[in-house]
Parts: C-alpha cells; structure tokens; sequence
C-alpha cells in the first residue's frame, strides 16, 4: 500500500504546488513560496549529506558561490543565464571537488570545523575583494532570457510567477536526483556510513569516495540552488551566503525533522521562512519570537516536526512533555548525588518515573 | 592446501608500549584457527591489522601472496577478508534484512547510473539481493527477525546478526572476534555449530576466543600469544599441555578442562 | 597618525587579551558542558551595554559597572542553561541541537538587546583617559589597564580551575563525566557553573572593552570570531586559548594597519583552515573525538 499511496500523494502534492502560482495573486505570498522551496531544497540537501555523517556547514559558501560566479558570468562576461546556468553549476562542482577533496579526509568534529571556517572564508573574500563588488556586492543581475516558444511567443521571466515555476523546475529535478540516490547502492552506503563508520568499511564501502561523491553533488545544489537567487533577486551581497545561513539551513533541516528527507525539510524551511514574514508586524518582537520558537521546538520536539507527527499517542505526548518540564530525563542521567535528600527525592522521582516511561 | 593467509614478523608498538611483536603466523585454506591468550595479548589488535583498521609499525601480512599492509580498510575487505568485531557492530536503526542487504556491497554490479538508466537490471539485482539476505538470515537462524531494528534485539541476535552481515560480503577469510562472548549455552552451542557450517562451505576462519572449550572444539590448530609474543603454536590438545601456556594463564580466565 | 610597531603592539595585545578572556569562556562552555554556544557573542555586548548603561543613565562609577555587567551576565548565562540547554540533554543530535537553540538564543538576547538600548553606538567613559608618553612613544593607558586586568582576571581563573575544588571538579567532567560522577561530582551542576563562568568571562570582556571601542549591536559577532580562535588555538584549551586569542589579536593589529582588514581576515581563517586540516582539534586542542558526536 505504501508505494501506491506514496506516488499519489506526492503527485496531488505536486499538482497543488504548481497549481499555487494560479490560486495566490499577490506576488508578495508568490516570493515567499519561492523562498520557502528554495530554503527546503537546500536543506534537503543538508540532510542527505547528514545522514551519510557529514553535517556539512559550507552549504550556504556554495550557495553564495554560485550565485557569484553566475552573476559575475552574466554581468561582466556577457553570457546569458540559460549558457551561465550549466557554466556556474560546473564551476561550482569544480571548485567543490577540489575542496571536499581536503575536507572529507576527516569525518565528525575534523570535517565540520574546515567546512565552517570556509563557511567564513567564503563572504569574506567576496565582499573583500573589488572584482566582486565588495560589501555592497553586485547589483542589476540580469534576468534570465526569455525562451521562444514554438508559434512566436516566448516565455518571459518578469513576474514571480515566471522565477516560481523555474524554480519549480530545479526543484523538480533536484527531488528527483536525491530520491535516486537514496534507492540506489549509493544512498545505501551513505546510509551506512552514517550509522557505523567502521562497519561501513568492513564491508568494503570506501568512505572518502563516497564522502567526496556526497559533497560535490550537495554542493552543486546548493550552487544550482544560488544561481536561480542572484538572478531572481537581481542583487547579491556577500553577507547573506555567510555562516549565519549556513545555520539557518540546519535550522530547517533539525525543526523539520532529519528523519524526513523531503517532506521534513519542506515543514521546516516553511516555517522559519514564514514566521518571521509573518510576524513582521510585530516588527520589534520577530527575532525574538522566532529565537524562542526554535529553542521551544528543540526542546519539546526533539525529532522536529515530522518526527512528533510520526504516529504519537496524545497520551505520550502529554507524558513525554511533562517529564521534559519536571527535568526526569536529566535525573536518569549519570550525576550521582551523594547527599541523602537527594537521594530520598530520586526515590520519589523514581516512582512516577516508571509510568512515564511506560508511556514514552 | 594452500596458505589464505601469512603474517612475517608483525610488530605494533604504540608509543612505549609493544602490542605485538615479531609474530609469524600462517593461515591454512579451510581451517579454522584459534588465536587465544590473556586479556591484552595483542589478540584483537592482530586482527585490526590484518583488517586494515591499524597500520603496524612493521611486518608483512600477505593474503594469498598480497602484501596488506598500507591498504585501508575497504580495499582489504574488498579483498574478501571480512572481520565480526568484539562489539556487535551494526547498523542498529535499519531492519535486520537492510542490514544483511548491505554486506552486499562489494558484490553489487549495479552501479549509480543503473538507478537511472538500468533500472529493470537494478531492481532485479535487489530482488536478488533480497533473496540472498533472506537465505543468509536463515542459516543464521534469524530469517523470522528480518524487519526488526537491530537495536531492539538481544545480544546473542545481535551477534549472529554481525556474523551474517560479514558473511553477505563473500569473504575467503573470516576473522571471528570473540563470537560467543556473552552468549548462553543454548547460544553458544548453535554459534558453534555456524561455525562449523561456515567452514565446510570453504571459508578460512581466525578465530579470537576466551572460551577454551570453544577453541578446543573446533579449532585445528591454535597460536597463543602472551604480551604480544607467540608463545605456542599446534593442535588444541599440544597448546593446552604446554607448561608456558599453562604459566601465562595462570590465575587468569576460564582454562578448561579438554 | 602613523602608528609605531609599539602602539600596534599594545594594541594586539589589549585585544589579543580580551579575545583570550573570551576564548576562555567559550572554551570552558564546549569543554565542559559540550556546547558550542552560537549566541556568546551576545554575553559579550551585553556586558559592554551594561556598563555603558551603569554610566551614563544611572552615572555610577565604572568600579560599580563592570562587576553589574559580570553579574549580569553570569545570571543570563545560568538561565540559559536551566532554560535552554539542560531539557536539551541527552538527545540523540544533541551537538546539532545545541548549536541551533545558541541560535535561538541569540536572537532572542539579540534583539531584546536592541530593543532595550536601540540602534546607535554609544560611547563609555573611561576609567583613565589618559595618554602618557613612554620612551617617546604616546601609549593610551586605557589599553594598559585592560592588559592588566584582563591578565589579572585571566589568573584568577587560571587559578580557580587548578586549585579550587569546584574548578578541578570542573575539569574532571571535562574529561570524562562518567568517572567524575563516580567521584561524587554532580555533572549538571558543573554544567551550570561552566555556563555562568563563560558568560561571565564574556561579559567581562565586553565590560573592559566598552571604553575603547565603545558599545554598539555589532559587537556581537565577535562571538563567531571568537569561535574561530577557539579553533584555532585548541578546543578545550585553556593554553590554546592564550595562545590563539594572542596570535589573533596580533593579527588583527598589525593586519589591519599593513594589510588591510578584510585581507588580513581571509588570511587568518586560511591560515586557521590549513592548520585545521593536519591538526583537526587546534593546534593544542584535546583529543575531538571525545567532543560533539552528531
């Protein structure tokens, strides 16, 4: 039933996503569903590479550098976006090459480090140097050309319905690509890299070359992902392609649900994108509210989003969150207290404890 | 018979302290051999050099005339050495099948591009697959077990669970560490009996085990190490007449009565 | 206004130290409670704000601000672990998780911050403003007296953590939880005091700084800098943290004036990357596999 099910449910899902343009006028909400699949296919890509145990923070460098060498492309070289599209992505995939080479030697705390710091490099030396438009980045990035179209008419990228449906196409792709992956013998060695390092190995899957394959590809998303922005958004600066998106790409990936590799991220990146439009009218507050959304989803749903939907009983639910408010996870834990008080309390403690845990 | 396996003068030193040394070994095709001795005889770090999960400082291990030494460890796996760690090591939040099903990989012949473009030869390959997981699962006993998470199932599954994960990789040499650790006799006597299975169908086993009546049983000949030196060498039945053995052990472990 | 190799000096110095101080707190928070705390940063400018607030509204003296700005700050800071951190314990992402609620964090500190002291730099007076004159040489006493209390300060906590029983409980957990517990060392309590002392140490420096580069929201990027030290210098190192605050201060000064200060920046983090990659925990970091499993 599952597979069945599965396919239909993703076509309604994709119908209705295209259909969105159609039944939303306001450009305004259209901008902002460009954003949210931007944001979720970037972090879909996070979570594939997470899962093979790369939490990789140099996503948003790659984002950055490939709306960069597009525009650059574009802007000082005269390409046009359909011939810099391919170009920047190669670019890109290139240049990931050649540093996830280095990078992915080391796995866990030696792979994110490097990734981060050039997370950091990244912003820094666009906005440095003065071929890339310094702090103030590039203005007037060309919009794509328009496609003819059999019978005269051609298919013009004006309106944000236009940048919505190519992006709906990269999206497509992208979705498409990842859920290959995932089934094939590729998707499989990542998944077992990402449990168990050294059992990964004893059954012959070659970890650097598996890493490396993961990091260019995610990469070249990200890039893809970066060449739509610059020219959607006609200007880039480098501040938005630092370190600070790099978290925020996470930030989606954790709060949807890591255990999700599509639909999780698509929740998540929702979320954080729209929140803080919406509360705009509460301007003074936003950051706050978000800030405090995000520690309260951490706290309370530890699995994200789609993790707490994933078939919970309201009965755990209340229980599980109970036991989080009395802090009964952390008394299981191995502080030993010697003094006698405590001890009579973790007697006390211990007795309810059983109930929650039988229910969660 | 041929020799799977030689080790020439091996030698681990980590720092001041020498984990092996000098260790001559040879592994004869289709035999099962034991490498006992005290707790921190260098057994398991033996075995981590041969599976390529640590480099020695020195010495040759040559597997069917192939130097390993150097080579990390997927390509020694992929040579058909397959190794059941001290731990169960597993991959605990997949079902039992997914986890049999990954042994595979060095098997495969469907690469990346065939998800694409092959993809009747794909997904025959994990029908196939599929099919030899399941008949894997049932040598081991666990076919019943086959969509349970790993991490869900008690130690001695988890064990034969290991064993059939290194058996999906079609290995010519099988490196047990420690299997019946931890495993009551019912357990025990049925890993025992895999064992033997395993080596009938042609599978050279190592063998490290604290168990002497395990060793004794099954094992043609056994090497002792004691701080990282062999100190005996032959058929159980010598090695346990040996005073030195007997020495080493003294006042340690469960030295069985043959 | 040229400046000499001294005046840079002391410069690099001044501000080596204070990125010590706060490479320090940071280290003690990731060696301790194993959080690597995105929003440290804000400790920092809250500290600055605190004193600026002490003076100039309520024209107290700086004697009086900068322990207000420690207090403060340490409380903050024991908050967001009772808050924050702590219902996070024990999760299977825990590492990744940490470093997202810091990112709640800080946008929360952040924008009470601007909220509460609005958007325009402010200056602080300082405690001497004199500039005296050695050896033909103008050097802004301002700077030395931060030199010598960040240097007094950094004793005292080099002290606590050596000689005290809450300081070696402290690095006991450090090392190994587990057998700390089985000394009878309350974990979580440790935890807790890490926390409250890193903000603390944050907070002090953003309080020994406020005079100079006065206080304004940007100062808390200085917490993604000091990360970087920290990387640098050895995660959970406390001598790495001397050293990579120094080498970064340093940099800074005598990068800024001959380089340029986005150039001498990509050199430093190219420097930190290259470093990184033969010596994955700093050059004087502890052993990185203990820290921060995803």
């Amino acid at each position: 039933m599952s597979r069945r099910w599965k396919l239909w449910a993703a076509t309604a899902f994709f119908l209705i996503v295209a259909a969105l343009p159609q039944l939303v006028r306001s450009p305004y909400y259209v901008h902002l569903m460009i954003l949210i699949m931007m944001n979720s296919v970037l972090a879909m890509t996070f979570v594939m590479l997470l899962r093979a145990g790369l939490l990789n923070m140099s996503m948003a460098a790659f984002w950055g550098i490939g709306a960069y060498t597009s525009a650059m492309l574009t802007l000082k070289g005269g390409l046009s976006f359909w011939w810099s599209l391919p170009a920047s992505v190669t670019i890109s995939a290139v240049i990931a090459l050649v540093v996830g080479a280095i990078l992915v030697r080391n796995s866990g705390l030696g792979f994110i480090i490097p990734s981060l710091i050039f997370a950091f490099i990244v912003p820094l030396v666009f906005g440095t140097f003065r071929v890339f438009g310094g702090h103030v980045g590039l203005i007037r990035v060309p919009a794509p050309d328009s496609i003819p179209l059999p019978g005269g008419s051609a298919l013009m990228f004006g309106s944000e319905a236009s940048y919505y449906y190519l992006l709906l196409a990269f999206a497509v792709i992208v979705v498409v690509v990842l859920l290959a992956l995932y089934r094939s013998w590729v998707g499989r060695a990542w998944r077992a890299m990402g449990l168990s390092n050294d059992l990964a190995q004893s059954v012959g899957i070659n970890l650097f070359r598996y890493r490396l394959l993961g990091f260019v590809i995610v990469s070249a998303m990200a890039a893809l992902m970066g060449v739509f922005f610059a020219h959607y958004s006609t200007n880039i600066q480098p501040g938005s392609y630092g370190p600070f998106k790099a978290i925020y790409i996470q930030m989606y990936a954790i709060l949807g649900g890591i255990g999700s590799p599509v639909i999780g991220p698509i929740i998540g990146a929702g979320i954080l994108t729209v929140i803080p439009e919406a509360l705009r009218v509460v301007k003074n507050f936003e950051p706050m509210v978000t800030g405090a959304l995000i520690v309260l989803i951490l706290i309370f749903l530890p699995q994200g989003i789609t993790g707490f939907l994933d078939g919970r009983s309201a009965r755990q639910t209340s229980a599980y969150l109970f036991g989080l408010l009395r802090g009964h996870q952390r008394e299981k834990a191995y502080s030993l207290r010697g003094d006698r008080q405590a001890l009579e309390g973790e007697g006390k403690l211990g007795e309810s404890d059983d109930v929650e845990s039988e229910a969660g | 018979m041929g020799v799977v396996l030689e080790i020439r003068k091996l030698t681990k030193r980590f720092g001041g302290l020498t984990a092996v040394l000098d260790l001559d070994l040879r592994v004869n095709e289709s035999e099962i051999l034991g490498l006992i001795g005290p707790n921190g005889a260098g057994k398991t770090t033996v075995f981590s050099m041969i599976s390529g999960f640590q480099r020695p400082t020195s010495g040759q291990i040559l597997f069917d005339g192939q130097d390993l030494v150097g080579k990390p460890a997927f390509a020694i796996a992929s040579l058909g050495i397959a190794r059941l760690f001290q731990h169960s090591v597993l991959f605990g939040n997949i079902p039992v099948l997914e986890n049999v099903i990954v042994g595979f990989h060095r098997n495969r012949t469907s690469g990346l591009l065939s998800s694409f473009f092959a993809r009747k030869k794909a997904r025959l390959q994990e029908e196939e697959f599929k099919a030899q997981a399941l008949e894997i699962l049932e040598f081991v006993g666990l076919a019943g077990l086959k969509n349970e998470l790993p991490i869900n199932l008690p130690h001695g599954h988890q064990r034969l669970l290991s064993l059939a994960i290194t058996l999906a990789t079609k290995p010519r040499l099988l490196l047990l560490d420690e299997p019946v650790t931890g495993m009551n006799p019912k357990e025990l006597k049925e890993m025992v009996r895999i064992i033997r299975l395993i080596r009938d169908r042609g599978i050279t086993i190592m063998l490290v085990e604290h168990h002497m009546r395990v060793v004794m049983d099954i094992c043609d000949r056994v090497t002792v190490l004691n701080y990282g030196v062999k100190i005996a060498e032959g058929t159980p039945q010598d090695v346990c007449r040996d005073p030195e053995v007997c020495a080493a052990y003294l006042g340690k472990g469960t030295f069985g009565v043959a | 206004m040229g400046r000499t190799l001294v005046q840079l000096f002391i410069d690099g110095l001044s501000m080596g130290l204070v990125y010590v101080l706060m490479s320090s707190g940071f280290n003690l928070v990731i060696a301790v409670p194993n959080i690597i705390f995105i929003a440290f940063g804000e400790f920092y400018m809250l500290g600055a704000f605190v004193v600026w607030y002490v003076q100039v509204p309520a024209g107290l003296s700086y004697f009086i601000a900068v322990p207000a700005a420690v207090i403060i700050t340490a409380i903050l800071g024991g908050l967001s672990y009772l808050l924050v951190f702590r219902p996070l314990q024990f999760r299977r992402n825990q590492f990744l998780t940490n470093i997202i609620a810091g990112v709640g964090l800080m946008l929360i500190l952040g924008q009470a911050a601007l909220m509460m002291f609005g958007t325009e730099a402010r200056g602080v007076p300082s405690l001497v403003s004199k500039v005296c004159e050695v050896l033909g040489v103008r050097i802004s006493l301002e700077k030395v007296v931060v030199i010598l209390l960040s240097v007094v300060v950094l004793a005292a906590l080099h002290f606590v953590l050596r000689r005290t029983r809450t300081g070696r409980a402290m690095r006991a957990v450090s090392f190994r939880p587990d057998v700390a517990a089985l000394q009878g060392v309350n974990a979580d309590r440790m935890f807790l005091v890490a926390m409250i002392l890193g903000c603390a140490l944050a907070g002090f420096a953003g309080a020994v700084m406020a005079p100079i580069f006065g206080v304004d929201l940007g100062m808390a990027e200085n917490g993604f800098l000091v990360m970087l030290v920290v990387m640098l210098g050895g995660i959970g190192s406390m001598p790495g943290a001397i050293l990579g605050g120094l080498v970064f201060g340093m940099t800074l000064s005598y990068g800024q004036y001959f380089i340029g200060s986005g150039e001498s920046q990509i050199l430093f983090f190219a420097v930190i990357l290259a470093i990184l990659l033969f010596k994955p925990g700093g050059i004087l970091g502890k052993n990185i596999e203990e820290i921060g499993h995803v």
